[in-house]
């Protein structure tokens, strides 16, 4: 792992830099990504961080609260065939954040407050702390967060494929802290709501002041009136982000004024000065002299988060750490809390919690094992195939009460299945969508695919995406290649009077070049070799992963082109507006080590193609 | 304290060594953000399909005879062997030189004013009293543009489409549709001028021959009209469907007597509407007629989504559950079903079958004041995906492309497809479907469009609107920009080369132009 040297609270934390500076190591060491989040924003996911991980050699697991649940089908194109999605139905809220990258030789864990998603990655205001292990040091931290994964990993409400996934980062976090020179106490601690309620970490006695804020809080303020209980502060200080924070300010205030009144303790409740972005972070913090702790992560100020433990209350995470300086938004003091403009107009959703879902869908062998929960009432099992997302069909139809069906299916991964049934009122209901997983190809890591079949299945979307391997996997291809002509030939055998002569060249009358070109189609395999070769897409076996119904059609390598306008006012001090004809190609959206990987690659392939069959010298002219 | 807080550990507590913890902490502030523009991202296929067809002009081509020099420098680096640098140099030159003799003879061309570099270059003639070229087209301070490469940017893809010029081992060449002679002789002592180190006025004012208005009458005006009218070529080939183009522009200005502002506003909706036009033989003969009615025909729809979406960002005041938006959306729709709805809108078609007109349905819609913006935009909507079955074939064949556009969402034939799904639904739920549809698309645009940002390691996203944690979050008003469809360039070229002329602010064609 790349030691990054940022320590220290005031400097803030950019979580993608550390995907990227393991995926840049490439030694493809890593074996497992692991997404635990409330919300999962896959487009987001397939976009930004899922090459990374596969990059970095692993395979790449998604758990989410399958309430929140609701992913835009038209923007997800590899779940199923590239990572897994398992989601969980439980009586709270599936609610920890934290984004793990592990291998043998270094582990990587972002835990926080932010979801898997361009909200808790970059727009919103969130806290976290990132833990980083090699085979010099670790945290210990990183010991408490292979623990509470390993009772995750065996609870029942996760499906098998994904407890399987944090088995197997269990065990390699098991293995590094074993490995590893030294472990380190550095003062993190990591807690678990499903191995007891969070509050029960916090200190019993009482604090000099203790500084609150958080996204969501109690319809009654009861966790904060838990939290004033336990650690009895002299001052106290709540922030409030106007027109976002989720809370009913005069139950806040009544639990303060109560609180006040019973103490004579300092009560202020403060105007957080962040106006345009969502502060959506969860902060706990207490100070007792010069001393001052923290709890971050993913608890709300609520009931479900704090005071109880899962599955009665949410699946949170925390971790509480020493303090240097405090993190807390601080602001202006407020005087009439009841009348500060707040979020309040997002109900909970009216069903959730007693819908019918279905969590996972995996294939094994012929099979379909497809995983429900809440299946209260009949239900029709609707799929989509992958190539259609808009057009549903019955698969079959499930009684009520169910958990789980196994059935024999030709669903292939990344198809989608929902569930259809009436409610009370006779009008019909759908689930969101969960995708279809094929283990073959979504829980094998990159490296595990032999790399001549790992070509054979890539698409174009994949030779130019983030994930490197595959121009490797093509490079090492056309080695082979070059190795095979450079092998001495055995003078042929004597044939006998009327033997059928070996194969070498087409039986047919199809031209010789169309015969070596096709040759060189079957090598390469059907996404990869038409798309080098300039030729139309040939049918294959396994998923095309270039839909042609995602919204960013024709948009591959382009940035924010847009209609032209009439210029008519055009003079010196715009022309920088215009666009060059001799522009290069685009790779904006890429980071640095992956331009410099795919440079690097370039000149690689040019010098390899010197030792090539003419056929092959064509690469690249079509793409 | 705190670590007897947190953890209860010993007093032999390693501390923590930078690196193996960071935080807790703030993530990184987001502060990338670029204009988004276009956040839909709907007219892709018209744009794609309009820089198809009208090739010769583009919104930076203001002038004819720009096309002529840019030839000239090309075809005089070649028999020079010029060099990198000294082509450059040349091409200032040239540049200055016809700008200042435009300049000087400005009074007799009130409607072409705008000439490249007239900042720098009407200082020096105004304040010197003439030229100095070493100053005006060198790369320093008084240059006539910090553009390195002159105004030839501005002019590269026309230039190159209708291979006039082209770029080569990072020289410009004369490309394959350049008549060389024609422009030396059209342009003739241009070359000689820009060798001098000073022009004077009065010599600027004797060769008023070079002005940027005199193109017409000249042989490089010649040569390049009659590459733009490209006679005889095929009309599937880029010359076919740019001189098609450029006859059908011509026609329409004239059977409409002619157009002032936005051509496309005007003379759009005659070309798919009005009789005059629909039963003009001259019309009918062109193969690109058709081709432009499907791409209007689009770009009226494509306006609607813009308009819609407008509206849908208005109502986001900061931060909205995402759900509210449908909620405004239905809110503003009249009750119903969706197929009651779409029974109530205005005749598509008068008559049917192949004599079967179109009738202006969109326009009646739009100009309804009694209905609300976001039902303005909803019934042009639902008029374009009916008349998906009623187009002829190579009209629909550019309404919508399934080629280019795939099965993408927000397409007329996706809309035709959920008018059968949502059809007995009342139409409330369809207008929360499509707020939803449309946000959805709008992220989806804007994180492929996100560009990395290598100093702050963060992805710089378009301004606008962002979802995320369900809610729909605004940090300023998307900026949609409607297809432009170049036509106002492709005439006003056309005047450099005599067919048409602008008298009052009004595009009209010239006699000359009447005849091609």
């Amino acid at each position: 792992m790349i030691k990054l040297v940022e320590s220290g609270v005031t400097q803030s934390i950019v979580p993608m830099r550390y995907f990227a500076a393991e995926a840049a190591h490439r030694d493809g060491q890593a074996t497992d990504a692991l997404f635990l989040t409330f919300n999962a924003d896959l487009a987001f996911l397939e976009s930004r961080l899922l090459d990374l991980c596969r990059t970095a050699g692993s395979r790449v697991t998604v758990v989410a609260d399958a309430d929140v649940w609701a992913p835009d089908v038209r923007c997800v194109t590899r779940a199923g065939l590239r990572y897994h999605v398992g989601l969980v139905a439980t009586g709270g809220a599936f609610h920890p954040k934290i984004s793990l990258l592990v291998g043998p030789k270094r582990a990587l864990a972002v835990v926080g407050s932010g979801n898997l998603g361009m909200g808790g990655w970059q727009h919103n205001a969130e806290l976290a702390t990132v833990l980083t292990a090699d085979l010099q040091a670790a945290p210990r931290a990183m010991a408490d967060l292979r623990d509470l994964l390993g009772t995750l990993a065996n609870r029942r409400e996760l499906d098998l494929t994904s407890a399987e996934a944090i088995n197997r980062v269990v065990n390699q976090l098991t293995g590094l802290l074993e490995s590893t020179a030294e472990v380190v106490d550095t003062g993190h601690r990591l807690a678990a709501s499903w191995d007891g309620a969070l509050i029960e970490q916090l200190p019993t006695h009482p604090v000099d002041e203790l500084l609150l804020t958080a996204a969501f809080h109690d319809p009654d303020s009861a966790a904060v009136a838990a939290l004033l209980g336990r650690l009895q502060p002299k001052r106290l200080q709540v922030a409030i982000q106007q027109g976002w924070t989720m809370v009913d300010p005069m139950a806040l205030e009544r639990v303060l004024t109560s609180y006040a009144t019973a103490t004579g303790a300092a009560v202020t409740v403060v105007r957080d000065p962040e106006v345009r972005r969502y502060r959506h972070g969860k902060l706990i913090e207490w100070a007792l002299g010069s001393s001052r702790a923290a709890l971050t992560g993913s608890p709300n100020l609520t009931r479900m988060a704090l005071l109880r433990s899962a599955p009665e209350g949410n699946f949170e995470v925390g971790i509480l750490a020493d303090l240097t300086e405090s993190l807390f938004p601080g602001g202006t003091a407020i005087e009439q809390v009841a009348a500060v403009p707040v979020r309040s107009t997002i109900a909970p959703r009216p069903h959730a919690g007693d819908r019918p879902v279905a969590t996972s869908a995996v294939l094994t062998g012929g099979n379909l094992t497809l995983r429900l929960a809440r299946v209260t009432t009949d239900v029709e099992v609707q799929f989509s195939r992958y190539t259609d997302p808009d057009a549903w069909q019955r698969l079959v139809s499930v009684t009520a009460g169910l958990g789980e069906i196994v059935l024999p299916s030709d669903l292939c991964g990344g198809d989608r299945l929902r569930l259809v049934w009436s409610d009370e009122d006779g009008n019909a209901q759908t689930s969101a969508a969960v995708f279809v997983t094929d283990p073959f190809t979504a829980q094998r890591r990159p490296t595990e695919h032999g790399r001549p079949s790992r070509i054979k299945e890539a698409s174009p979307s994949d030779l130019w995406g983030e994930d490197l391997s595959f121009l490797e996997s093509l490079l090492d291809e056309l080695a082979a290649v070059s190795a095979e002509l450079a092998e001495p030939k055995a003078p042929p055998a004597a044939r006998p009077m009327g033997a059928p002569i070996a194969r070498t060249t087409p039986e047919t009358k199809m031209e010789p070049w169309l015969w070596l070109q096709n040759r060189a189609l079957e090598r390469l395999g059907p996404g990869i070799g038409p798309y080098l070769f300039g030729l139309p897409p040939l049918p294959k076996g396994r998923r095309e992963l270039t839909p042609n119904w995602t919204d960013d059609q024709g948009m591959e390598g382009q940035t924010d082109t847009e209609p032209e306008v009439d210029q008519e006012h055009t003079d010196e001090q715009n022309e920088e507006s215009v666009e060059v004809e001799t522009a290069e190609a685009d790779h904006s959206q890429s980071w640095p080590q992956i331009r410099k990987a795919r440079r690097r690659w370039c000149v690689r392939a040019a010098e390899a193609a010197r030792t090539l069959p003419a056929q092959y010298r064509l690469l690249g002219t079509g793409a | 304290m705190a670590s007897s807080h947190v953890t209860g550990a010993a007093a032999n507590v390693t501390r923590m060594p930078s690196g193996l913890i960071k935080g807790p902490a703030w993530i990184a502030p987001d502060t990338g953000r670029f204009v988004g523009q276009n956040p839909l991202a709907v007219g892709r296929h018209v744009t794609a399909q309009t820089r198809k067809f009208a090739i010769a002009a583009t919104s930076t081509t203001f002038h004819a005879r720009y096309y002529s020099l840019h030839g000239l420098v090309a075809a005089e680096s070649r028999d020079r062997g010029l060099s990198q640098s000294e082509q450059i140099d040349l091409l200032r030159r040239c540049e200055v030189v016809l700008g200042g003799i435009s300049i000087a003879h400005r009074e007799c061309h009130p409607g072409m004013l705008h000439i490249h570099g007239i900042n720098a270059i009407r200082t020096s003639l105004d304040s010197r009293g003439e030229l100095f070229l070493p100053i005006l087209a060198g790369q320093g301070a008084g240059r006539y543009t910090k553009r390195r490469w002159g105004f030839r940017d501005y002019y590269a893809a026309a230039e190159t489409a209708t291979g006039l010029v082209h770029w080569r081992e990072g020289l410009l060449v004369p490309g394959p549709g350049l008549n060389a002679k024609a422009v030396r002789e059209g342009l003739c002592g241009l070359v000689e001028l820009a060798r001098h180190e000073r022009l004077d006025l009065a010599t600027l004012q004797a060769h008023s021959e070079l002005c940027i208005c005199r193109m017409a009458g000249s042989a490089d005006g010649r040569a390049l009209r009659d590459r733009l009218l490209a006679e005889g070529a095929d009309p599937m080939s880029w010359e076919g469907r740019s001189a098609q183009t450029i006859r059908l522009l011509l026609r329409l200005l004239d059977l409409h007597g002619g157009g002032t502002g936005e051509l496309q506003d005007d003379l759009g909706p005659f070309l798919l509407f009005d009789p005059v036009a629909s039963r003009d033989e001259t019309l009918a003969s062109l193969d690109a007629t058709s081709a432009w009615k499907g791409l209007v025909l689009r770009d009226i729809s494509v306006r609607a989504w813009h308009r819609l979406w407008e509206w849908l960002v208005d109502q986001i005041d900061g931060a909205m559950p995402v759900e509210r938006l449908g909620e405004a959306l239905a809110d503003a729709l009249p009750t119903g079903s969706l197929a009651r709805y779409i029974q109530g809108l205005p005749e598509r078609l008068t008559g049917s079958g192949p004599d079967g007109l179109m009738l202006p349905a969109e326009e009646l819609v739009t100009r309804d004041q009694g209905r609300t913006l976001p039902d303005r935009c909803l019934a042009t909507l639902m008029l374009g995906a009916k008349r998906m079955d009623e187009l002829p074939t190579r009209v629909a064949a550019y309404f919508e492309d399934p080629g280019s556009e795939g099965r993408s969402r927000l397409r007329p034939g996706w809309v035709r497809a959920q008018i059968q799904e949502w059809s007995d639904r009342p139409l409330r739920e369809f207008a929360a479907f499509l707020a939803a549809q449309m946000a959805s698309r709008a992220q989806q645009i804007a994180l492929t469009k996100a560009r990395f940002n290598e100093s702050t390691g963060l992805y710089e996203v378009p301004s606008g609107v962002s979802i995320h944690d369900g809610l729909a979050i605004r940090d300023s008003s998307d900026w949609t920009i409607d297809v432009w469809f170049r036509w106002n360039a492709i005439v006003r070229i056309l005047a450099g080369v005599g067919l048409t002329d602008q008298v009052d602010g009004q595009w009209q064609v010239t006699e000359e132009g009447r005849l091609v």
